[in-house]
């Protein structure tokens, strides 16, 4: 009688959660859809005045545009800002407030539904944000390059903050959907509000690590599951390093059954949105939410 | 871990999944036919023009929006962005001699039009001219988009009812009564055995369509190649067809009742109308933990699973 009482509950107590709605251009997808990071002039409209508390990941947050290169309210994020070499770049992020000129600004494109707005449409005009948080799907997070400084050292575990345990996270991540409505040049993504940045896991290789369009890499692997070495928490979930990091150092040239912990950050993984567009062409549908994530730090898992 | 009442709750998961894959098929296929987000959107827009119907016909002849459809005969999109229509009624506003990139232009349409519950909203939308015409494209754009908005909540609502009423003639129409399932499958060991083991395959066999990943690696050393994931619709098999016949179904028996015996199978109605409702993806996922439990007897975390 479980069920049916867990139905009945269910019916009398649930309120599904809103879903968000983003528009990209299919040209955009296509272009992004096996890049780790994206290379922007990003007009910084507000910024933190100081990075987050280490236990609450010591991230930095700054709001603003990249018209040209993203068309979407950005946030966009410095990991480990804490550490002594981010000062530069947070104090050059924090002059370009109120400027009205922008900046170079690198590091890994990030859409994931953590701050939806209702809807937002690429390359439509977005008023400046009010906030370091405005309502947002697209992040550049983490950062790679401020103007000339570069951060790849940045890529790395965070003191003091162990990220989300792997076993909420996956399953939440896992359940997610998402309804995907394709154009010849536009592509309508709509999915509820997600959440766990930062989870922490061990992942086991299932094969080689192959090198991205901008140098990054990407690697299929599994996410172990250590009390049930059987039935990992997600399998064939890829992987992605931006380039230049340690963490990339580290994972090329390694093989399938290599096992490392990580800290990684979830985005969804257009690579998979746009192989099936291709397939379904305008016609709609739904399916698992395909996501892979950006690995901002990583050792191997005997370390 | 074999236990009767789990299996008969395994039994009674197994039935809900099965019609609430009927019930998510026949919802496609009507919404398909009905074209009801067409509809829908088309509703918005009218609301959004304060009834201005022959505005709205004008709007979804003009090429921006006809362009819309997959085939030329249709006359309704169903999807329209806030882009393209704020785009296409200031084209229709400031009209072929004006331009809707001029302010002038779109304040002397505006003060043309004949509604005047349209006029006073676009007045009160757009500002004075010396603001530029962008911002009056901004501006309804995201008019446009706030009231898509209410939209999808009028479609989601009333998606959410046509699951309701076709659970109920679904659960009707079959004579799916809850409690009479559980009774049968309580004292019949062997059919209980049966939905079992019919129940197993279908977990091993296949997700809902919704819960499918997109796509697979074929090969792991190239994660930027991948085959799209064919969305098939999940059918029921023969099997599972004659099992569902042995527990429901209407005959003389079941006309026949004392008046207790009616209230309880109405009862038993709105148990399976309630479970029915709930859609396939939560009875599978129900399904599945039963048969991990009775299988090992616990309840293994889900594994997301896009390897060929």
């Amino acid at each position: 009688m479980r069920p049916l009482l867990a139905s009945l509950l269910c019916l009398t107590l649930s309120q599904p959660a809103f879903p968000a709605i983003v528009i990209l251009k299919r040209a955009w997808v296509e272009k992004f859809q096996n890049r780790a990071t994206i290379d922007t002039r990003f007009l910084v409209e507000k910024s933190h005045s100081s990075p987050n508390a280490q236990k609450d990941d010591g991230d930095l947050h700054f709001a603003g545009q990249a018209t040209v290169e993203i068309g979407l309210p950005t946030v966009a994020e410095l990991v480990n800002a804490r550490q002594p070499f981010s000062k530069p770049a947070i104090q050059l992020i924090k002059d370009q407030v109120g400027t009205g000129t922008t900046i170079n600004l690198t590091g890994v494109w990030r859409l994931w539904f953590e701050h939806p707005a209702t809807s937002q449409t690429q390359f439509s005009k977005f008023p400046p944000a009010k906030n370091t948080n405005p309502d947002h799907s697209f992040e550049v997070h983490p950062v790679l390059k401020v103007g000339s400084i570069t951060l790849e050292q940045a890529f790395d575990f965070i003191d003091g903050f162990p990220g989300h345990d792997a076993k909420k996270a996956f399953p939440f991540y896992n359940k997610q959907k998402i309804t995907v409505r394709a154009t010849k040049t536009a592509v309508t993504l709509e999915a509820k509000k997600s959440q766990f940045n930062y989870t922490a896991f061990e992942m086991v290789l299932m094969g080689k690590p192959e090198k991205l369009a901008d140098n990054g890499i990407a690697v299929l692997a599994d996410v172990h599951n250590d009390e049930d070495e059987d039935n990992p928490l997600a399998r064939g979930i890829r992987m992605i390093f931006a380039p230049g990091t340690a963490g990339a150092k580290l994972i090329t040239g390694k093989q399938a059954g290599d096992r490392f912990n990580a800290i990684g950050i979830p985005r969804i993984n257009l690579h998979e949105i746009f192989t099936a567009i291709k397939k379904s062409g305008t016609q709609q549908f739904t399916g698992s939410l395909p996501y892979e994530m950006i690995i901002v730090g990583i050792k191997p898992a005997d370390d | 871990m074999s236990l009767p009442i789990l299996d008969v709750a395994i039994g009674l998961s197994f039935i809900y999944l099965l019609l609430a894959l009927v019930c998510t098929s026949v919802n496609e296929l009507i919404a398909g036919a009905l074209k009801l987000r067409g509809k829908y959107l088309e509703l918005g827009i009218t609301r959004l023009l304060n009834d201005d119907l022959a505005l709205k016909e004008k709007l979804y002849a003009h090429p921006l929006i006809k362009s819309l459809t997959m085939d030329a005969k249709l006359k309704r999109p169903a999807y329209i962005s806030g882009k393209r229509f704020a785009a296409a009624l200031l084209d229709l506003i400031t009209g072929p001699n004006g331009s809707r990139d001029n302010p002038t232009d779109v304040q002397a349409g505006i003060a043309a039009l004949e509604n005047p519950d349209l006029k006073i909203a676009l007045k009160a939308l757009i500002p004075d001219p010396g603001t530029g015409t962008f911002t009056a494209h901004a501006a309804i754009e995201e008019w446009f988009n706030e009231g898509m908005d209410r939209v999808s909540g009028w479609y989601k609502r009333n998606a959410q009812l046509y699951v309701v009423i076709l659970a109920t003639l679904i659960t009707i129409g079959l004579n799916a009564d809850s409690l009479h399932i559980a009774r049968i499958l309580w004292i019949n060991p062997t059919l209980r055995a049966q939905f079992v083991d019919a129940a197993t395959q279908r977990v091993d066999k296949d997700r809902p369509q919704e819960m499918l990943p997109l796509v697979e690696y074929k090969d792991f050393d190239k994660p930027t190649e991948s085959e799209p994931v064919l969305q098939s619709r999940v059918g029921l098999s023969d099997e599972e067809r004659d099992l569902l016949a042995q527990v429901m179904g209407w005959d003389d028996k079941s006309l026949n009742k004392a008046p207790l015996a009616w209230f309880a199978m109405i009862v038993g109605w709105l148990l399976s109308i309630a479970a029915v409702s709930l859609g396939a993806p939560f009875w599978f996922d129900t399904l599945k933990r039963f048969v991990n439990i009775r299988n090992s007897g616990r309840s293994p975390v889900e594994a997301r699973d896009k390897t060929a």
